[in-house]
């Protein structure tokens, strides 16, 4: 049981280490990540079987050793970042221009390392660890974007670095009041009062940062639109996602804030609303992408304000209804942002480099030129943009009803204000690709076909995990609080 | 009498805190950030935590020091003091953080005192049957050892990530300027043996009393620095052998995670007769890669004055000429 916890943290590092020292990167990358999705499906079936997988390293059972623990939700985001990962590796074998160079096959799996230790982690100081591993490979990978990345790459650096010391606070916090870092004894141990807030609001600043909730979001456009091609998806759809998974479980073990929720929906539907409008507003397209993911976190976000009926049981059986409801729709929404946002990510970064130039207004054209990569760019953007019958489209849905069944109108219309903005973006981008190309007879660099292929495949299992997603609803739901 | 000194010891650490942070000059904030440390050091030891003390004396002042100094000295220092810093609108985010943190102070006091177990994590630790005596030890490498080895794997990647802004991911030769003065030399040639010997004593003290492999890397690169610094630069790891020496205290770890998993059946599980052996000899490997990677953080920081910037991926910088107009 043990081995399906520790080698998907265990076997990339081991990879980062050879990758570091050996001349066989590719080989061992792309081993190392086809071996990850090998586990990541084992560790679903097995969690589908027999519910949430528990370990202990060392033999040392808690409150004294780690407590590991994968729930349903760590085994999807574990699904979803095997395949990112292998998508992205693929990437970057056909296109080695746009991966950054040799440092980066070591730093990719350092921080796949990272992820995966934060999925796994049952106790507080342990996810503190491996958010940090997480960040700093991060942080690593965006500086090989070259010299102009070297300020994006600090800022990041330092806002991260702000948001741990947060996080760790509220860890200490957590370790004075009751004694133990493992989350499950510590939710027990923690009644409602000052210190639980400040636990909530130290985590929630700290984790937001990382996971780039509006305002904390100024870091993330300089850094996307300096990373390397590869680099972007990787930031995007998974690091971010780490903190957020870290932010929700930590919320419904503890049981959540009314406060404090009231902040975050405030924090949250601006950042859907503003982000969307700043990546309309945006001239170069990577910028662009990257405002929408500020926009998507803002979904993301909503889950806390709007599960919260399901994480109290006195609630009325209306409310915690719509509560789940909202909350299956919005981690639906998490993983359909990881594949959508990689397969854009990717697909961008292949338009740039067949453009020449990262301005919207340069792709005129690029859809005769490489219409493939203009169809996934289509394709993730309009689940991106929940339309049906893609995974988005799934989970807004969903959202939508759970909103509608506890009568939460405000968030009725920050999701579909949103979901229009999102689609206008993706549309822009297309109506200026299928513009006719301003010279057609100057030499073109064609995109080979290893790089258009990973994309393409993530966009089409964003649209097609849609159909038929009723698994992916149990698999969130195991050992989730609100499911009881 | 001893009240007395430790409100004074507190006041000299927040005085020196915020001297730090309004210092008019880069130079003169590193100089009392070293004193800042020292005193941090003092705090430690009259908490009764001799590893905090000892680790704070060696990495957050040791080696973090010497990157600022090389920092500071590596560029040239601006003509006119920074006035803007000086004025009274700085003391505005100071007074907010003093507050926040005198709030924050106050919570987590109280939590402490309402709390239901305070200190029972460190009373179980105590009293759990490890391989190894000292219980800072214990909980590191036995208890908790995957945070460790967690650890030893972010201070790897940042060592990589440092590394990769150089050409080929590692250093081509040591850039700092070599100071070959006779007095320096013999000082030098003197103090190494002691440094190293004092290393080996850290080593092998770490499993019974304070000490340990981050104590004893960061003296390790202390003592290739200082080697570095008087010419002898054939001995810090450099080019291909830099690599090898950041990444072998994690493929220690890793080997020693397969090696439990395989032959005891449990991950990372540490048993008698040959725990303790494991453990000195992961502590050993532990060093290697802490000195050479903590010395490669300090020379990384340095440019490559020989060499341009890694070329930026072909499609990340599109050439300004081919861009069309809007």
């Amino acid at each position: 049981m043990a081995d399906l916890l520790l080698l998907p943290v265990l076997l990339p590092l081991a990879g980062a280490v050879a990758t570091a020292v050996l001349p066989w990167r590719r080989t061992v990358g792309l081993t190392v990540a086809a071996a990850q999705l090998g586990f990541a499906v084992a560790a679903v079936v097995a969690v589908l079987r027999d519910g949430p997988l528990r370990g202990s390293p060392g033999g040392w059972e808690p409150p004294l050793g780690i407590a590991l623990r994968l729930d349903g939700l760590g085994a999807a985001v574990g699904l979803l970042a095997a395949v990112v990962v292998l998508a992205v590796l693929g990437h970057a074998v056909a296109r080695p221009a746009a991966a950054g160079g040799p440092s980066a096959w070591p730093l990719t799996l350092v921080t796949v390392a990272g992820l995966q230790a934060v999925l796994v982690s049952g106790d507080l100081f342990t996810t503190y660890v491996a958010l940090e591993l997480m960040t700093v490979g991060a942080v690593g990978l965006v500086a090989l974007g070259g010299r102009r990345a070297l300020a994006p790459a600090l800022r990041y650096l330092c806002v991260a670095v702000l948001g741990s010391f947060a996080f760790l606070v509220a860890v200490a916090l957590v370790h004075a009041r009751t004694g133990t870092l493992t989350l499950e004894l510590a939710a027990g141990a923690l009644p409602p009062g000052p210190a639980l807030g400040t636990v909530l609001a130290l985590a929630t600043v700290g984790l937001g940062v990382k996971a780039v909730l509006a305002p904390l979001h100024a870091w993330l456009p300089d850094a996307h639109a300096a990373a390397p091609t590869t680099v972007s998806p990787l930031l995007s759809a998974l690091v971010v996602k780490g903190s957020l998974v870290v932010l929700v479980r930590l919320w419904s073990a503890l049981g959540g804030h009314a406060g404090l929720a009231v902040v975050l929906a405030v924090l949250g539907s601006g950042a859907v609303l503003w982000g969307g409008v700043l990546a309309l507003r945006q001239d170069r397209l990577k910028r662009l992408v990257a405002y929408s993911t500020v926009a998507q976190v803002g979904y993301l976000v909503l889950l806390l304000p709007l599960a919260l009926p399901a994480l109290d049981p006195a609630a009325p059986d209306g409310a915690r209804t719509g509560a789940l409801l909202a909350w299956e729709g919005a981690l639906l929404l998490l993983l359909a942002h990881g594949l959508a946002k990689a397969a854009l990510f990717l697909a961008a970064g292949t338009l740039v480099g067949v453009a020449g130039g990262d301005r919207v207004a340069d792709l005129a054209g690029t859809a005769t030129r490489a219409p493939m990569v203009v169809l996934t760019f289509g394709v993730a953007g309009a689940c991106l943009a929940g339309l049906p019958p893609s995974l988005g489209f799934t989970g807004k849905w969903r959202m939508l009803e759970g909103a509608v069944t506890s009568g939460a109108w405000w968030a009725v219309a920050v999701l579909l204000v949103g979901g229009l903005l999102t689609a206008s973006a993706t549309a822009r981008v297309l109506g200026v690709a299928l513009r006719p190309d301003p010279d057609p007879a100057a030499a073109r660099r064609g995109v080979p076909a290893g790089a258009r292929w990973p994309a393409l495949t993530l966009a089409v299992l964003a649209v097609g995990t849609g159909v038929g997603s009723a698994w992916l609803v149990d698999l969130l739901l195991v050992g989730a609080v609100p499911a009881g | 009498m001893t009240a007395l000194l430790d409100v004074l010891l507190a006041a000299a650490v927040l005085v020196a805190a915020v001297a730090t942070l309004l210092a008019p000059r880069a130079g003169s904030g590193v100089l009392l950030f070293l004193v800042l440390g020292l005193l941090l050091v003092l705090v430690w030891a009259r908490l009764g935590a001799p590893d905090v003390a000892l680790a704070e004396a060696a990495i957050a002042s040791g080696a973090t020091g010497a990157l600022l100094v090389s920092a500071v000295t590596g560029r040239r220092p601006p003509a006119e003091p920074d006035r803007a810093r000086r004025s009274w609108a700085a003391l505005l985010p100071l007074g907010a953080a003093a507050a926040a943190g005198a709030l924050l102070g106050g919570v987590l006091v109280r939590a402490r005192r309402d709390g239901a177990g305070p200190g029972r994590l460190g009373d179980l630790a105590r009293e759990a049957d490890g391989v190894v005596s000292h219980p800072v030890t214990t909980v590191l490498l036995d208890l908790r050892a995957l945070d460790t080895l967690l650890e030893i794997a972010v201070l790897t990647a940042a060592v990589l990530a440092a590394l990769a802004l150089h050409r080929d991911g590692t250093l081509a030769a040591v850039a700092l300027p070599a100071d070959t003065r006779p007095v320096l030399r013999g000082f030098v040639h003197l103090a190494v043996p002691l440094v190293l010997l004092l290393v080996g004593w850290f080593l092998v003290a770490g499993s019974s009393r304070p000490g340990g492999a981050f104590q004893a890397g960061a003296l390790l690169a202390g003592a290739a620095l200082l080697l570095a610094l008087t010419g002898r630069r054939d001995l810090v790891p450099t080019g291909r052998w830099l690599p090898p020496a950041v990444v072998v205290g994690l493929a220690g770890f890793l080997a020693l995670a397969g090696g439990t998993r395989l032959l005891a059946g449990t991950w990372l599980a540490l048993a008698p007769p040959w725990g303790a052996a494991a453990v000195l000899a992961l502590e050993a490997v532990l060093v290697v890669a802490i000195g050479a990677g903590l010395a490669a953080l300090v020379l990384a920081a340095r440019p490559d004055r020989r060499v341009a910037a890694p070329t930026p991926p072909a499609d990340a910088a599109p050439a300004p000429d081919r861009q069309a107009p809007r």
